[in-house]
């Protein structure tokens, strides 16, 4: 019976109630779409990471989870396509793509800039899914042993080196014996990271072309696709079961551990996201705090006759909670039925944001919002709810049953 | 060994405090109420009679003296056995109705039903024939605010005795009423204590009301002037 009365209590004073279930469903919206907002960038940047060339693992000697350890070293990954063997022969890998990495410089003409390269295997890259962003000519030839030695310009560096497809640049490197090395290379195309400073100075060829350039058969690594990002911890512990026993020692990193900034932009989406919900929370428990013990106020006789004829304290409490709980429900279902058309809308549209400090493409403005998501802000705008009940139940517990019965 | 009396109050004294100035409301009252019994608890504003129907109901606690209901001493009880005896035990008449506003006629009778944990057919059935009992078996949907003065405190009446209590305490029920009105009430709650036999302690101040009454016990500044039987 208390939950009819709670119910019907809401109705009395129309106007506040309807403020009231504004705030909720206006805090639920903005917590459902920024949680999407925050979800999907979230995804987005983990997906153009492992994508962008980062894969899900990387297999290396020493520490690949230290991003400087191959910084300056020649390749030093001997024994590699047994391992790629044994890592493609699982049946969740897509593939494990060797790379080089290494620096030198590439001249065009009369222009000369420093390069940060990587020597990766075309096919590979196919299979593992990396998404290699042409803005001009080709991607490199998939057959490794194709033609003439063929490279893949940053749009930065080939503004700096004014070279473009099917012009020819010298590459220059130190081989792992110090000597320096040179060789001819294609433009076959320009393409960009996505970041403004990378293209700049990246440069891409094919694995053969690299090895031959810096005069060895290692790699540095094995870039590893899963046919899921759900399964990168598990795989990550197989393999590196598998490889304890290699000499020299290899090592196994997941994508999030080689790229610490998407651990800073995780931070700070979630610190600014604790914020707006710590404002939200805030919100609706001073305005429902309010209205309630408002509603309280107007009903002390009441509730002192409820007392009278043998209601219990902790049934009105009850009745108080029940009354916020039906704001919750009520509240929240508005919410979620704004959101869902919100969301809708949003991600229909198709909004295009300015490129983040740094990038160089726009970013859609979508939402990525999942049914737990509803619960969830449901469970935790009640309790908020809730706890706003505290001061008119103090209220409530203090009301002396004889002087709340001559109460006007 | 006979019952004990319904209300059995000894000695009450109460005193009110108006800001720093003491305002003695019962100056020591003694009150017997046997099993059964109707009684009119008279005097002029302000004699106590309000007091003593809340000390008599538990709602208060006197500063001296002890009230024992049905034998059962208030004054040892915790706040969740008084609220237990009020639950079970008595039932209350307030001069202002007090109707919770949100529930129909039915479901503001049936509210005591359900504090006592009676099952929903019996509770239909038992509301159904205390609204019958006060005359408002045409009204049971009806909510307070669509309900005259004299069908609320019909609705408050069932309320009150739908529960079988033991003893019925009304503060006014007559007050805000008009004299035809108050009149029928007060028939029905003879009416009632002759049929259920339920103990009726109700204050009032109305002459008429009085003079119908079977006893009467007048308060004048918080004593017991008077403790006046009909001889019939």
């Amino acid at each position: 019976m208390l939950p009819l009365i709670a119910l019907r209590n809401l109705a009395r004073n129309r106007r506040r109630t309807v403020l009231s279930l504004s705030v909720v469903s206006f805090g639920f919206l903005a917590v459902l779409l920024t949680g999407g907002f925050v979800r999907q960038s979230f995804s987005g940047l983990s997906e153009a990471l492992i994508r962008g060339g980062l894969g899900h693992l990387e297999v290396a000697p020493g520490n690949p989870e230290d991003p400087t350890a191959q910084t300056g070293k020649p390749p030093a990954f001997e024994n590699w396509q047994h391992v790629r063997t044994m890592i493609e022969g699982r049946g969740d890998v897509r593939a494990a793509g060797a790379t080089i990495q290494f620096a030198g410089v590439a001249t065009h003409g009369a222009q000369t800039a420093s390069v940060v390269g990587l020597g990766i295997e075309p096919d590979r890259e196919q299979r593992i899914g990396t998404d290699v962003r042409i803005r001009d000519g080709a991607n490199l030839p998939a057959d490794a042993a194709a033609g003439d030695p063929a490279a893949l310009l940053g749009m930065g560096l080939a503004r700096a080196l004014a070279a473009k497809p099917g012009d020819t640049i010298t590459l220059m490197a130190a081989t792992p014996d110090g000597s320096l090395n040179a060789m001819d290379v294609l433009v076959v195309g320009l393409f960009t990271t996505g970041i403004q400073e990378l293209d700049a100075r990246m440069i891409k060829t094919r694995l053969a072309d690299a090895q031959l350039l810096l005069g060895t058969e290692k790699v540095t690594s094995l870039i590893v696709g899963l046919t899921s990002a759900g399964i990168t911890a598990s795989v990550a512990g197989d393999l590196r079961r598998a490889i304890a026993s290699s000499s020299p020692a290899l090592g196994v990193a997941d994508w999030e551990s080689r790229a610490p900034f998407y651990g800073q932009v995780r931070g700070l989406y979630v610190g600014i996201f604790a914020f707006l919900g710590t404002i939200v929370a805030v919100l609706v428990t001073l305005s429902t705090s309010n209205t309630m013990l408002m509603s309280v106020l107007e009903r002390v006789r009441e509730f002192g006759m409820l007392l009278a004829i043998g209601t219990s304290r902790s049934q009105i409490g009850q009745l108080l909670v029940l009354e916020a709980i039906w704001l919750s429900v009520i509240g929240c279902a508005v919410g979620s039925v704004a959101g869902v058309i919100a969301v809708m809308a949003i991600n229909g549209i198709g909004i295009k944001m300015p490129p983040p400090p740094g990038a160089v493409d726009p970013i859609d403005l979508a939402l990525m919002v999942k049914g737990a998501d509803f619960a969830l802000i449901f469970a935790g705008l009640t309790v908020v709810l809730i706890a706003g009940t505290i001061p008119p139940l103090m209220r409530v517990f203090r009301l002396k049953i004889v002087e709340a019965l001559s109460h006007i | 060994m006979s019952a004990p009396p319904a209300f059995d109050a000894r000695s009450l004294v109460k005193t009110y405090r108006n800001g720093s100035v003491p305002v003695p409301a019962l100056a020591g009252v003694d009150l017997q109420v046997a099993d059964g019994e109707l009684v009119v608890i008279a005097g002029s504003s302000g004699s106590g009679k309000s007091t003593l129907l809340h000390l008599l109901g538990g709602l208060d606690e006197p500063d001296q003296g002890h009230v024992l209901v049905s034998g059962k001493d208030l004054g040892q009880c915790s706040e969740a056995e008084r609220t237990a005896i009020r639950r079970h035990q008595l039932g209350f008449v307030f001069q202002s109705f007090n109707l919770v506003p949100v529930l129909t006629a039915f479901e503001n009778v049936e509210y005591g039903l359900w504090l006592n944990g009676v099952a929903t057919e019996e509770r239909r059935r038992r509301v159904g024939a205390a609204l019958d009992a006060v005359g408002l078996g045409d009204r049971k949907t009806h909510r307070p605010d669509h309900l005259s003065g004299g069908q609320r405190q019909r609705v408050a009446l069932a309320r009150a005795l739908v529960h079988e209590p033991l003893a019925i305490i009304a503060d006014e029920p007559t007050a805000s009423l008009d004299s035809h009105t108050a009149a029928e009430i007060l028939q029905l709650l003879i009416n009632l204590n002759a049929t259920y036999g339920t103990t009726f302690v109700f204050a009032t101040h109305d002459p008429a009301i009085i003079e119908r009454s079977p006893r009467v016990v007048h308060l004048a500044d918080g004593r017991v002037v008077d403790d006046t039987r009909a001889r019939r």
